[in-house]
């Protein structure tokens, strides 16, 4: 990184901080804080177990500082500056972390050349100059679309199966591929290890016995699950005839797609009031489970388990920046909000005015109500709130003006 | 609650008040109780043998006595200070109230369910009798192995899980057990005790250490199925990975193996280092490090890491640890 691009970093770094609203951390006094401080010689430095007694304190520290990435735990210690067997934790939020990068989504990898800026589709060195390669994934709409969606199906689950009211669940957009739900409700920050994982367990379904919520392929023991997972898988398997997708299946047969199809009036009907004869008599049991099985991963939440079953874990600062790549960490309003929200429109930095950079490359985005690039190897102004996700992406260097 | 009710149920918060009353000193607790010091150790000496605390219509008649003879036995359990026994006391109380609950009507359930801090509430639906918080529920079901109790595999509705008279009253146990069991953890100074009551505990001390003496598990016989099968991977010196290593030598461990002999059965591998081999077996002695002396994983966990060679469970066992003690019963 050069000079320039580095003073360029903590500078828009420390102008955000000093007019950021950074809203408050609850019992700040309880939480370890941690910081990676941009260095221009060892990269980024780690500091850990920090406390603050107020935000003013937290403020300053950010503005003088410039942490490229701010966090702080999801717990709640007696001595947040005590290493971590000597914290002695008291209670701890239920945080939940959704990651466009742990799903099945399609993947934007760009390989670019840090030295002459080619872009590669693969490979470890440079065609063109034989530099190095940087792997960089860059976000796209299909891939926040989607963790749109495992949010707004974890929200939902948290509110109807767990009672937890919609205004006690914060949604955050996580600053760069997904979004983080957290929950302070008091009964669920007293929850130990082991209760956590409990929760995790249900909301991505593992451990399920489909027999015990009344989903057999043999006998008519049928009873309405009335709520949890059997109405769920119920109104999965639903959806799964109902809008067709069971002809995408490939373990079913033309002949099992034709008989689905002929009855699909009457399945429909039967799974809605007692259960689903109809629909084993067109399939063998193989079948039949694997469409259940199919419907529960529709159902369930693609969530990160390991993040909401360690209580010790660290939580990113809202309101603070990505170090990955330059945006805001900001809290989305609600479920409806969570439907239209635009990264690239609400979660820029507050700077707009133009600045003059090096791109090496960037695919076509919109961002702020423009559409940019591609650029390839090239000096280009570009707003600073655009220019700085290039930076900070490794994708462009500052230029002097 | 009615004062026969909570002699039934002397564990309640109801129970407790009807003592405070009495407004006793440790001290007092002598001859003039010699029925309830008598019940009391009849309690525990039910424990010790029944493995549940019975009541019969002669107990009722004489409620204040029975009333006063838990806290009397909590008293002397704490005393007597092992934690086995606490452990034996406490599932045999909650075994014995388990019996009595099942039988009795749904809201005497709820009563008691709410007494000790589990917010029930009677519900009328179809299968489901009652309906807990999740939170409540979670307490006390995640310490449950079978799938049964499974969060994922309850009905969950609005933050409250729905369940049957029977699946309550299990709950229920295992809540009176936790809180009997913490009870017998005070310290009691014996000094302040009565003759007649100092004499119970040594009565209780000294049929307790020979029904240990009886009942110590001796680790002979044959080693369950994942063991034998770990233990020829090591004689033919193959690889092990890490949670096969990890599941042997706290097995190993676990059954009185020495750390010199457990590194001896290693030296046997490819990449076998002493040093690094005792430093790790200590480690999970609990003698280095964390101090946490690690237990052998479930045998659910064993079966999802795939190092379980048998299809089935071995009959009523859930750890390995436990092979013995079931296959070796007399």
């Amino acid at each position: 990184m050069r000079i320039l691009t580095f003073k360029f970093i903590r500078d828009v770094l420390s102008r955000y901080y000093e007019r950021a609203e950074i809203e408050d951390v609850p019992k700040i006094g309880m939480r370890e804080f941690a910081f990676f401080i941009p260095d221009l010689k060892e990269g980024d430095i780690v500091e850990r177990h920090i406390s603050f007694t107020d935000m003013e304190e937290l403020r300053k520290y950010l503005i003088d500082k410039t942490p490229r990435d701010a966090y702080y735990s999801a717990a709640y210690y007696l001595e947040p500056t005590l290493e971590m067997d000597r914290k002695n934790l008291v209670e701890a939020d239920l945080i939940f972390d959704i990651d466009a990068d742990h799903l099945e989504v399609e993947k934007e990898e760009i390989f670019v050349c840090t030295r002459c800026g080619v872009k590669e589709s693969s490979g470890d060195r440079c065609d063109e100059c034989g530099g190095e390669l940087r792997k960089i994934t860059w976000i796209t709409p299909t891939m926040l679309k989607k963790a749109s969606e495992e949010t707004y199906k974890l929200v939902e689950i948290l509110s109807n199966d767990f009672g937890i009211p919609y205004n006690e669940l914060e949604i955050y957009f996580s600053g760069h591929r997904g979004y983080h739900v957290r929950v302070t409700t008091e009964w669920v920050r007293k929850m130990t290890q082991p209760e956590r994982k409990e929760i995790v367990d249900y909301l991505i379904c593992r451990g399920i016995d489909v027999e015990r919520h009344g989903i057999k392929f043999r006998g008519d023991i049928f009873q309405d699950p009335g709520g949890g997972w059997g109405r769920r898988i119920f109104n999965g398997l639903k959806r799964v005839i109902e809008i067709g997708e069971y002809r995408n299946f490939d373990f079913l047969s033309d002949n099992d797609k034709k008989r689905i199809e002929i009855n699909k009036e009457r399945i429909l009907m039967e799974i809605g009031e007692k259960g689903f004869s109809l629909l084993r008599k067109c399939l063998d049991r193989g079948k039949f489970m694997k469409i259940i099985e199919k419907s529960i991963e529709v159902s369930r939440v693609h969530l990160d388990p390991v993040v909401t079953q360690d209580m010790h874990r660290l939580f990113r600062l809202p309101g603070s920046v990505h170090g990955k790549i330059g945006l805001i960490k900001v809290r989305v309003k609600d479920v409806d909000e969570l439907r239209s929200f635009d990264p690239f429109e609400w979660a820029l930095l507050p700077f707009r005015e133009e600045g003059k950079f090096r791109v090496y490359y960037s695919p076509r985005f919109n961002a702020g109500g423009d559409t940019y690039g591609p650029y390839q190897n090239e000096v280009v102004s570009l707003p600073i709130c655009v220019g700085t996700i290039l930076v900070f992406k490794g994708l462009a260097e500052v230029e002097r003006k | 609650m009615n004062i026969v009710r909570a002699a039934q149920y002397p564990f309640t918060n109801r129970g407790a008040l009807y003592v405070e009353s009495l407004n006793l000193t440790l001290e007092e607790i002598d001859e003039r109780y010699l029925d309830a010091i008598n019940r009391a150790y009849e309690r525990i000496m039910d424990a010790i043998k029944l493995r549940e605390i019975r009541i019969g219509p002669q107990q009722f008649l004489n409620y204040e006595t029975e009333i006063l003879s838990y806290p009397i036995a909590i008293l002397i359990v704490a005393a007597v200070g092992d934690v086995e026994l606490r452990r034996r006391y406490a599932y045999a109380e909650a075994r014995g109230a388990s019996h009595r609950l099942l039988r009795e009507d749904i809201s005497i359930v709820e009563e008691i369910c709410q007494d000790l801090g589990l917010n029930v509430e009677i519900i009328d639906r179809v299968g489901y009798e009652l309906k807990i918080p999740v939170e409540n529920y979670l307490k006390y079901s995640s310490r449950f192995y079978d799938i049964h109790w499974k969060l994922v595999n309850r009905v969950l509705l609005g933050g409250y899980v729905y369940l049957s008279k029977r699946e309550t009253v299990r709950l229920l146990e295992e809540a009176i057990r936790g809180r009997v069991f913490q009870k017998t953890g005070l310290t009691v100074d014996e000094e302040h005790l009565s003759p007649l009551l100092r004499k119970r505990i040594q009565e209780v001390k000294e049929k307790w250490s020979k029904k240990m003496k009886r009942a110590r598990v001796t680790y002979k016989g044959e080693n369950p199925p994942c063991i034998q099968y770990l233990m020829k991977k090591i004689e033919r010196g193959e690889n092990l990975s890490h949670m096969e290593r990890f599941t042997i030598t706290t097995y190993l461990i676990h059954t009185g193996r020495s750390t010199d002999e457990i590194v001896e059965i290693y030296s046997k591998m490819p990449d076998f280092n002493r040093k690094i081999t005792e430093y790790q077996v200590r480690h999970l002695r609990g003698e280095i490090g964390s101090g946490i002396v690690y237990k052998t994983p479930s045998c659910n966990t064993l079966k999802t890491l795939g190092i379980c060679p048998i299809k089935e469970y071995c009959k009523g066992v859930r750890n390995p640890l436990h092979f013995h003690k079931v296959e070796g019963k007399d």
